[in-house]
């Protein structure tokens, strides 16, 4: 599995090479490049694993499996779609002055660890170097939070870091735990930390303690994921981080952190346990669709919009796993990949109305479908999706979740979502729809060619709608015997 | 077991908890810096007692990492950054000290019922060291919600990372050496970052108050 190594240590490599290089042009040429083939290579390891099944690179420590694949799937994806965009955001960023060129190759240098360290925590099996590399995604990720180094930025990336070492923290002691509850079926007296090891002995472990550790990993992946109420830091991080970057912590980050959870709730699963760790995640993920649709509704800021509203599909997708039917997990499963590709086009398309518009207030934006009506026409298409309009992609997936839900007798947890949901369309509704209809502002003409990008996501976000590739289809069902569904 | 084991792990979760109390107690940083670095050692002391008792190279090495990362690095970058950075040594609190040791004996007790579950499966030298361990944690937590410094946040941070380091050598006696080497390293580059995070927050805030950073709400 050389190629696994390859796409393990290419992103590492061009961190270093991007960090090092000095003139600007080679630093984007060399971050070319490296995106092209980190995409490559995932995307053709990824088909290997839904054709071949799991594949282990060191026995113990890194394994790739469906899941694995699939979310490693949602990294290439998105993030060399964000890696793309990122040159043209940037260019715009260096030509009007507020990013000196200087700063490119820290830029670059970071995407790319940031990069790398999300497809560690994918291929790990063992759920210490789980969590290092979770952690690892914060720290790669706090400079490019505050990359400006603005008043705002600061804050937000300050909270950012606080917050999730603590959260962590405690999803570390889960990790401890899950250990202990294994001691004495390990080599000698020790334990195991190998998940796949786990999963072979989870008849053995002791269930008491399993809650626990599930408890303490819900609590701190959940900080990270975004679950309410430890989701604080989250709007302040997506809001301040520069556009290509938010859609990168939003679709990316967020997957990656829920990936962890998953990991232990399938752990509880197989142990018989399930109902314990879906009813946990239920009850979170329900009170976060709530929550957040209500913070929703009162947004001024339209970045923090789309923040909460990653919250919100965060949160939906955990009612999904809660669920624990199959239909309801698979549409979770389709949901990860599917809010990742458009919540990515939503910050970026946000990210060129800040640049026209300088300002992140709703208010301050009117018009767009008039000075630029293809930037404002895929705006609002895109927040049609994320609210779950047919015939996207995102529509499918909740509404397999929804249907699951009704039809496996949690009638009253279905309504109160669908509630959710209605009132994530009213907002949306009143503030995108404020924003691109509307009289048009002055000095806002349409100009450049940033349109074409968002326009093939689009594409992507609407075929996905209609059409389910067999590989895809492969893995999710793979998935879903892993967690006996 | 051997008697002076029994009488060391005593004598060690004892000065640990005490540690806990003297950060609630204290109000000027340096001392607070020392508190913590005491509290290092002895973790690191507590390591080294764990690897005579059990034997094992791994126990050994983490015993030196502990001393070397938590005991000398760490504090060693903290006291730089409070110089560096002229930050006032009057530590702020929002809840009083009296308050505030009235809390952290509740919050003992707290740590003595959530072990509970726990318990059941161990000895009595480790169900002290668990009770221990989880105090620290919820004390480090209590630091983070009322210190109002950014020095003093980060410390908060470390008492629970320490909790859960004695956590985790108490009840499984060392989790592989790789895990908790990357566990170590991920601690100390997250504190060289928020000490950055530090200098850029002073520079553009002129102050290094947490209150401070209000502006993001909603």
């Amino acid at each position: 599995m050389a190629l696994l190594w390859a796409l393990l240590l290419l992103p590492l490599l061009s961190a270093a090479v991007c960090a090092l290089l000095k003139r600007a042009s080679w630093v984007v040429y060399a971050h070319r490049f490296s995106t092209a083939v980190t995409v490559g290579l995932g995307l053709w390891i990824v088909y290997g694993i839904s054709q071949n099944g799991p594949t282990s690179l060191i026995a113990g420590w890194l394994r790739m499996d469906a899941l694995s694949a699939w979310l490693v799937l949602i990294i290439t994806l998105v993030g060399g779609w964000a890696a793309w965009n990122s040159i043209s955001y940037l260019n715009k960023e260096v030509q009007s002055g507020a990013c000196p060129e200087g700063k490119l190759r820290e830029y670059y240098a970071l995407f790319h660890l940031f990069w790398g360290t999300m497809l560690w925590v994918a291929v790990s099996d063992n759920l210490g170097l789980l969590w290092v590399s979770v952690e690892a995604t914060t720290l790669s990720s706090a400079f490019l939070v505050a990359f400006y180094n603005e008043k705002s930025e600061l804050e937000a990336a300050w909270k950012y870091v606080i917050l999730s070492s603590v959260g962590i923290a405690l999803a570390l002691f889960g990790t401890v735990l899950l250990y202990f509850s294994s001691l004495g079926i390990g080599e000698g007296s020790e334990g195991l930390l190998s998940w796949i090891q786990l999963i072979l002995h989870s008849q053995q472990l002791d269930g008491g303690v399993l809650k626990l550790a599930f408890s303490l990993a819900l609590i701190g992946y959940g900080t990270k994921v975004g679950l309410s109420p430890m989701h604080t830091w989250l709007p302040d991080a997506h809001s301040q981080a520069p556009a290509p970057i938010s859609a990168m912590l939003s679709g990316v980050l967020l997957s990656c952190a829920f990936y962890a959870l998953l990991r232990f709730h399938i752990i509880l699963q197989v142990a018989g346990l399930g109902q314990f760790s879906s009813s946990l995640l239920l009850g979170f993920g329900l009170f976060t669709v709530v929550l957040a649709a209500f913070f929703m509704l009162v947004q001024q800021d339209y970045k923090r919009l789309l923040a909460y509203s990653s919250i919100e599909n965060m949160g939906l997708i955990a009612v999904g796993v809660g669920f624990n039917v199959r239909w309801a997990v698979f549409g979770a499963l389709l949901h990860l990949l599917y809010h990742a590709l458009t919540k990515a086009l939503m910050f970026l398309a946000s990210g060129f109305l800040y640049l026209r518009f300088s300002s992140k207030r709703i208010a301050d934006v009117s018009g767009v479908l008039r000075s630029a009506p293809k930037l404002g026409a895929i705006f609002f298409a895109g927040a049609m999706a994320i609210s779950g309009v047919p015939p996207f992609s995102p529509f499918m997936s909740k509404f397999s979740i929804l249907s699951a839900g009704f039809t496996s007798g949690h009638g009253v947890i279905g309504s109160v979502l669908l509630a959710g949901i209605a009132m994530v369309f009213a907002g949306y509704l009143h503030s995108i729809g404020g924003m691109v209809f509307g009289a048009a502002k002055e000095g806002a003409k349409e100009k450049g060619q940033e349109w074409v990008s968002l326009a093939v996501l689009l594409g992507v976000i609407l075929l996905f709608g209609l059409y389910l590739p067999a590989p895809l289809n492969n893995l999710i069902t793979r998935v879903l015997e892993m967690m006996q569904l | 077991m051997p008697a002076w084991i029994l009488y060391a792990s005593d004598v060690l979760n004892t000065l640990l908890l005490l540690t806990g109390f003297f950060l609630i107690a204290y109000k000027r940083l340096f001392p607070y810096i020392r508190a913590y670095t005491v509290q290092s050692f002895l973790l690191a002391a507590f390591a080294l007692m764990l690897a005579i008792q059990h034997g094992g190279v791994h126990l050994y090495v983490m015993a030196f990492f502990t001393l070397l990362i938590k005991g000398l690095l760490i504090p060693w970058t903290l006291t730089a950054l409070i110089k560096r950075l002229e930050v006032k040594r009057e530590i702020e609190t929002t809840v009083n000290v009296t308050m505030s040791l009235l809390s952290a004996g509740a919050l003992v007790l707290l740590a003595q019922w959530v072990a509970q579950p726990l318990l059941a499966h161990q000895t009595a030298e480790t169900s002290l060291t668990l009770i221990v361990s989880l105090s620290l944690l919820l004390l480090g937590l209590f630091l983070m919600a009322t210190r109002r410094k950014a020095i003093t946040q980060i410390v908060g941070l470390l008492t629970m990372e320490n909790g859960l380091f004695l956590a985790g050598v108490a009840i499984t006696s060392g989790m592989p050496m790789l895990v908790e080497l990357g566990v170590l390293f991920d601690i100390f580059v997250g504190i060289l970052i928020l000490g950055v995070f530090m200098f850029r927050i002073r520079r553009t805030f002129d102050t290094l108050d947490v209150e401070s950073l209000r502006e993001l709400k909603g």
